[in-house]
């Protein structure tokens, strides 16, 4: 079964921000005013007290599963058991988008706990999309694809990654979670403009935009020069904001989530750089009303 | 070309074991490849070996940080995970632990970090969790043959007693655990005896549902 229809829902204008363990009871006692919620459900299955607290929040705000664990470009297959602990919370908190990552992160039955580069190639085409098929098909939901944040590429990639991206898209019908700091972060590591790869995004295919942080380091290999990596520890970076700005006129429709994975700071802080994304979102879209876009 | 399913292989050697040659010459981007693709091997040690300290607090407060960052390397290097969920790896640490060259005159090792493995886990129980596809009891029984349930209790409840003397002991435990509250109880042999049938035969009954 293929599932590829339109199932968009209406999340709120609002930016969401991605909920964190040492979060959870603080949201659940204070209930913040950000517009959704999204969870890594890989943190939720091996905590029941989570799950539960999940589950309370579920009646306040739109949830979203983002998975860093279905491995959709592994050669040897999808994890059958994972996908079936996914599909019961997905069954139990009844998320209004589900997502991971083209990316892939298991072999031969480990778990490598990233999310690992992808060849961009016919072969790597089949796989995602048979994935990506069996994916949907076990969690029941559309299952957004995620731009990923690059370091390194393989030579012998017939396609750019902007290029399977689209092919992808109309091979399957499937939707995308636009990661607007990865685009930049890889744009700066790899030597492509990232406002041109923005605008090469299928925009009818762009149901999620996700903001995060990153991290500058020297780049061993280049006297002088910086590699980002995107380690979600710091608030986004103002090209982000500008680059974000962009992204606003295109997908106009998408939700945004503002991600902080590690160096947690104060929920705060995240609530605040939901409203600064909601300021931007609302300045773009009046400027586009006013028919400067 | 290397089809996707021997790429994968060599990456996987490249981040688990760091050494990216199988893969070296496939590589683009910046101006030496292969440290690009060193950062997922960082990212593999650094983040398991900190969810592994972060698993393991009060083991790190009996024995030190040097050794138990040096095995849990040694342990990612040898026993990658094989499930997504972070928060289940590391149930066979505790005797990895106990195996490698720096504990060997640690005989209650093993079993004190077995017990904060299982108290790690009951804190996080529900007496009837949502979600039933794992076991997720908020129970387990073990004997264990230091007092290591007293040891564990300095470093919880935070007093520093100025003598701990620790002698070879068998102790049955039974550990309850529910949102973050803990109880470890001691029991006879003979109570214990009656907790382990009831649980195995609850397992069974489990394996044949």
């Amino acid at each position: 079964m293929a599932i590829t229809s339109d199932t968009r829902v209406r999340l709120t204008a609002r930016a969401g921000i991605g909920l964190r363990l040492p979060h959870i009871a603080e949201v659940v006692a204070t209930r913040p005013p950000v517009g959704w919620l999204e969870v890594h459900p890989e943190n939720i299955l091996a905590n029941p007290h989570a799950t539960e607290l999940l589950v309370d929040l579920a009646s306040t705000y739109p949830l979203s599963l983002h998975t860093v664990g279905v491995s959709i470009g592994s050669a040897d297959g999808l994890d059958r058991a994972h996908l079936r602990r996914l599909r019961h919370l997905v069954d139990l908190v009844d998320p209004v988008l589900v997502s991971g990552h083209l990316a892939w992160s298991t072999h031969n039955g480990a778990y490598l706990n990233d999310l690992l580069p992808l060849p961009y190639s016919d072969e790597t085409l089949a796989v995602v999309s048979h994935h990506l098929e069996q994916a949907q098909d076990a969690l029941g939901r559309p299952f957004l694809i995620e731009n990923p944040s690059s370091y390194v590429a393989f030579s012998h990639s017939t396609m750019t990654e902007l290029q399977f991206l689209q092919a992808l898209v109309a091979r399957t019908g499937c939707q995308l979670l636009c990661d607007v700091s990865n685009i930049f972060v890889s744009g700066h590591n790899m030597g492509y403009d990232p406002y041109a790869f923005l605008e090469g995004i299928p925009a009818d295919a762009v149901a999620e935009l996700h903001l995060g942080g990153f991290t500058p380091e020297e780049d061993e290999a280049t006297p002088g020069a910086t590699i980002l990596i995107d380690t979600h520890a710091h608030r986004i970076a103002e090209p982000v904001w500008d680059l974000y700005a962009r992204a606003v006129e295109r997908f106009s429709q998408a939700p945004t989530l503002i991600e902080w994975d590690n160096e947690l700071p104060e929920l705060a802080v995240l609530t605040g750089e939901a409203e600064h994304a909601n300021r931007v979102r609302n300045q773009e879209l009046e400027v586009c009303r006013a028919g400067a876009c | 070309m290397l089809a996707l399913a021997e790429l994968q292989a060599g990456v996987r050697r490249a981040v688990v074991d760091g050494d990216p040659s199988a893969v070296a010459l496939l590589l683009t981007g910046g101006g030496d490849p292969r440290r690009r693709l060193g950062i997922h091997h960082r990212h593999y040690v650094t983040s398991l070996t900190t969810a592994l300290l972060t698993r393991f607090p009060a083991t790190v407060w009996l024995v030190g940080s040097d050794l138990v960052t040096a095995a849990a390397q040694l342990f990612i290097e040898a026993q990658p995970p094989t499930r997504p969920c972070i928060a289940e790896y590391g149930d066979d640490f505790p005797a990895f632990l106990a195996s490698v060259p720096g504990a060997s005159n640690l005989p209650y090792l093993e079993p004190f970090a077995r017990l904060e493995w299982h108290l790690g886990r009951l804190a996080l129980a529900v007496e009837q969790p949502a979600l039933d596809a794992e076991r997720h009891t908020g129970v387990v029984y073990l004997h264990l043959t230091w007092p290591v349930d007293a040891l564990i209790s300095v470093f919880l409840t935070g007093t520093e007693p100025d003598q701990f003397e620790l002698r070879p002991e068998d102790i049955w435990l039974e550990v309850r655990g529910a949102r973050g509250e803990l109880r470890m109880t001691r029991l006879s042999p003979e109570e214990f005896a009656r907790h382990h049938v009831r649980i195995e035969s609850d397992d069974q009954e489990d394996i044949a549902r």
